[in-house]
């Protein structure tokens, strides 16, 4: 990796007495996609204002290309931003609003006139320039929003929500846009989500953050089979947790108590686990097999369904132990095809051992 | 109670709505329509149609005078009021600060003292401060009681105004002087121009406080009440006439200019 | 930390402060202190002296005025009250949303047309031989005496007072929860009492403020008073001017404007903690 573009480091932001953001640390490098993904109130807009200079840190320091930025005053960076309502300027035609940051930079009419054309050409809204704000529909509203950040040819965009107020069909066509659009011009996108598909469909790295502090930073890959905590595998979804205790080890194969039978899982042969110690264990809903008979050896169990929900060309289904325990498992449709899916029926789920993955003790609550 | 019953009552009702429009626009009315009365002493039978109430304030320079001072004092108030207004509005949408509250108060409290109570407070002050009887004494009380006004009409438009837009205007390169000259006031304008007529209409009427500071600068209304205090004199519905029609062609342009709002008017706030 | 003084910011907060400290709150000040002035031979000269109060506060027209003042005030707000209410009532609950806001439109009108010209108006039509009376005249009533009579203030501070008050009924009353009233009436309570115990608790504040209003603008108006009213006995606001039109008695002015400020404070107090009480 090269040196890092953008460096967060040890910055904290309180509000009177609330704290936005506790004192995190994050570096980003020139060209990254990276996503910073939690639920609202987490942090993550107060995290991107900073950056862009609209809320000063109480802590630490933000730097740019090694350039602290703390002091300076937004208009003073390079760091424009496409807003989660847009906020383009309603007074202003296209045209107008995309000029707008060349304006601020007394470029002159002519040059202005000539970038914003090529930019409104790229984001394909060319024929739009003449056109009023409330004239356009949300996913044009979208690419001049685009167009006015980018304008200034900047080496950093940040998005915050961008795609929040369009409908279902325009966000996945919109995701295209921007991911196309990050590869070509190479530049360093810091976008804010509470999207998980979202940041998993687009992100080099994703940044996952609670209560002011991040919980993990890695790639979709990572965060979605390896979350670090309880809190990163709640909320990416679609995983089962499993809490137990520490039965036994053998070899690399550890098996844990829990209250509706024995559960084996994987690990690496260094580990430090004791007999004994509370864990967690992931199980992907992705990851769980179903079959309508008794396969017999480990992790395998007597289930009935609950509820079953078609999303496109994938089923998800919400299983249920005898005991009570509840399964979240999706599949693809076609793998479903065999069996016939019907609340009640008594199926048998399982899932091989090197795909149960150990939350690390540490962040267990 | 059936639904007859129901009929009866809102049958009342709404001709009481109708008798208590008809209190409230009877003397408007019957200014104009004696505004082109022959007779000196209005009276039923009406007498004929005449224009010479108007002819006699047409070559009345004592009215022209009165016109002429009105105007200077409605426009540079108007202007001035507006002027703080604006400001007093966007301090109070964008900051808050210690005693904000007492600001406020600050702004908004003149319209709730008694205009005669103001007027002698104004009159001892310049003359005390030596602008008594000058034109600028009346500018300077208008814009006081015009201001709470503009700040109003302002400050309802801002409310409209996303604060994300002057933000983009800062992220895209724009100092804070140069996002208030190409994104504010562009936002806000038909409220200034709204606050503009608003404001001048205010200060075309107003009489206590002008009556006591101007001096030999009467306006239009304080001419009305010197002539009231004279005879019964029909002049004064054809001045009124006249002076009503010029305020409410402002305060029209005021409320047309006030309706535009169909731009950006949603108010989106953040995390 | 050390604060920078941001210009920009001051630059749109200062504006207001400088001017309303110099014209606003400085002239009541000033007049305030102008109470304890002297006139010598028709001058006001600075003097630290009570004797103002005590020529004002000692004489029995000021009190009579005083009292009549506060009474024709309070007629004043009683009267537009109840004559503005049921109009409210009705703009709010019985016309289409359109009807009210057309409604609302036409009351703001009358605060643009010059007050003085109204009451000019009022003068005429309420003359003894003024239209009122040779119309009523027709169906053999009348003629009746009603300028320079109480009558005639109050005809005159309707007009003043009631679409303000019935604009600012109507707000407060439209806002009212139609559930909590369509609930009143399927427990079985009638008109009247949903009217006393749910509309009108729930639409206090706006009633009142009104009514504050009311009393304000008929408190300190002089124009019906004097000339609808006949300024006999004077109101306050009559005395002010006569006392400092006439005899430059301007120490003595403000402390009737002193008093009438005091008198307002309290009242609008008053009817500030009875809005905002809460229900037993």
């Amino acid at each position: 990796m090269n040196e890092p573009q953008i460096e967060f480091e040890r910055i904290t932001k309180r509000y009177n007495n609330t704290i936005a953001v506790d004192d995190i640390s994050l570096s980003i490098s020139a060209g990254e996609f990276v996503a910073i993904m939690g639920s609202s109130g987490c942090g993550k807009t107060t995290t991107l204002r900073m950056l862009a200079g609209l809320e000063v840190p109480t802590d630490g320091e933000i730097r740019l290309d090694g350039k602290r930025l703390n002091e300076l005053k937004p208009h003073e960076r390079e760091t424009p931003m496409v807003w989660q309502s847009l906020a383009l300027f309603p007074f202003l035609n296209v045209q107008k609003n995309v000029e707008f940051g060349l304006k601020t930079r007394g470029i002159s009419p002519d040059m202005r006139k000539e970038r914003a054309k090529k930019w409104l050409e790229k984001l394909e809204i060319a024929d739009l320039s003449e056109r009023r704000i409330d004239q356009l529909s949300g996913g044009q509203r979208q690419r001049v929003a685009l167009a006015r950040a980018l304008v200034t040819e900047p080496p950093v965009l940040l998005l915050d929500e961008p795609l929040s107020a369009l409908d279902a069909n325009l966000i996945v066509r919109m995701q295209s846009v921007l991911s196309r659009l990050q590869r070509d011009l190479g530049i360093t996108f810091v976008y804010v989500t509470h999207s998980q598909s979202e940041a998993f469909a687009m992100a080099d790295r994703v940044v996952i953050m609670s209560k002011g502090k991040i919980e993990q930073v890695g790639t979709p890959q990572d965060v979605f089979r390896r979350p670090a905590s309880r809190f990163v595998a709640e909320f990416v979804g679609s995983n089962n947790i499993i809490s137990g205790t520490v039965k036994s080890i053998d070899k690399d194969i550890l098996e844990l108590e829990t209250s509706f039978g024995a559960v084996f899982s994987q690990v690496s042969n260094n580990a430090n686990y004791r007999t004994g110690n509370a864990l967690d264990v992931v199980i992907s809903a992705d990851r769980i097999n179903l079959s309508t008979t008794d396969l017999a050896g480990n992790n395998v169990f007597q289930c009935r369904i609950v509820s079953e929900q078609f999303v496109g060309s994938i089923v998800s289904l919400l299983l249920e132990l005898e005991n009570g325990q509840e399964f979240r498992v999706q599949k693809q449709q076609h793998e479903l095809d065999r069996i016939n899916l019907q609340s009640g029926q008594t199926l048998w789920l399982s899932w091989s051992t090197n795909h149960a993955y150990i939350l690390d003790s540490s962040s267990n609550n | 109670m059936n639904i007859q019953g129901n009929r009866l009552i809102n049958f009342i009702l709404k001709s009481y709505i109708g008798l208590v429009f008809l209190f409230i626009f009877t003397p408007i009315i019957t200014s104009l329509v004696f505004s082109f009365n022959s007779d000196r002493f209005a009276s039923i039978p009406l007498g004929s149609f005449t224009l010479k109430w108007y002819e006699t304030i047409y070559n009345d320079p004592d009215v022209w005078d009165a016109v002429r001072t009105s105007i200077i004092v409605a426009v540079s108030s108007s202007v001035l009021a507006t002027g703080i207004g604006f400001c007093t509005a966007y301090t109070d949408f964008r900051y808050t600060f210690k005693f904000k509250n007492a600001y406020l108060a600050l702004a908004l409290l003149p319209p709730t003292i008694p205009l005669i109570i103001m007027a002698l407070a104004m009159l001892a002050w310049f003359s005390k401060i030596g602008t008594s009887g000058s034109i600028f004494s009346v500018i300077i009380a208008h814009t006081v009681l015009c201001a709470p006004f503009a700040m109003a009409v302002i400050r309802l438009r801002l409310q409209q105004m996303n604060r994300d837009i002057e933000a983009a205007a800062w992220n895209l390169g724009a100092t804070e002087w140069a996002a208030m000259r190409y994104v504010v006031i562009p936002f806000v304008k038909p409220a200034i121009v709204s606050a503009l007529c608003l404001t001048m209409a205010v200060s075309f009427d107003e009489f206590a406080v002008a009556w006591f500071v101007s001096g030999l600068n009467k306006t239009i209304p304080v001419l009305i009440l010197e002539i009231l205090q004279g005879n019964v004199d029909p002049q004064i519905n054809a001045i009124g006439t006249f002076v009503f029609i010029t305020t409410m062609t402002l305060v029209i342009i005021a409320q047309l200019f006030f309706m535009i709002r169909s731009q950006g008017s949603e108010n989106n706030t953040n995390e | 930390m050390i604060k920078k003084v941001d210009t920009y910011a001051l630059t749109w907060r200062f504006p207001l402060i400088i001017w309303q400290l110099l014209f606003f709150v400085g002239p009541l000040v000033f007049m305030i202190s102008i109470t304890f002035f002297l006139v010598k031979n028709y001058r006001m000269t600075e003097a630290f002296e009570m004797k103002n109060w005590i020529k004002m506060l000692t004489r029995g027209y000021f009190w009579d005025a005083y009292a009549y003042t506060l009474w024709l005030a309070t007629l004043s707000t009683v009267i537009t009250s109840c004559i503005a209410f049921p109009a409210s009532y009705a703009l709010s609950f019985k016309v289409s949303e359109t009807t009210r806001r057309w409604a609302i439109f036409f009351l703001i009108i009358p605060f643009f047309t010059s007050y003085l010209v109204r009451t000019f108006s009022w003068y005429v039509v309420l003359a003894e031989s003024g239209v009122f009376n040779s119309l009523i005249g027709e169906i053999g009533l009348g003629p009746y005496k009603i300028l320079n009579t109480q009558v005639g203030t109050i005809i005159g501070y309707l007009t003043f007072c009631l679409p303000l008050v019935i604009i600012l009924q109507t707000l407060s009353l439209a806002n009212v929860d139609r559930n909590l009233i369509e609930a009143a009436y399927n427990l079985g309570a009638g008109w009247a009492r949903t009217l006393l115990t749910v509309i009108v608790p729930s639409a206090k504040v706006g009633l009142i403020i009104g009514a504050v209003f009311c009393f304000i603008l008929s408190y300190g108006d002089f124009v019906s008073p004097y000339y609808l009213g006949g300024s006999k006995p004077p109101t306050l606001s009559i005395l002010i001017i006569d006392t400092t039109k006439s005899g430059q008695q301007w120490p003595r002015a403000a402390v009737v404007a002193v008093m009438m400020m005091s008198t307002l404070m309290i009242v609008a107090f008053a009817a500030i903690l009875a809005a905002y009480r809460k229900p037993r």
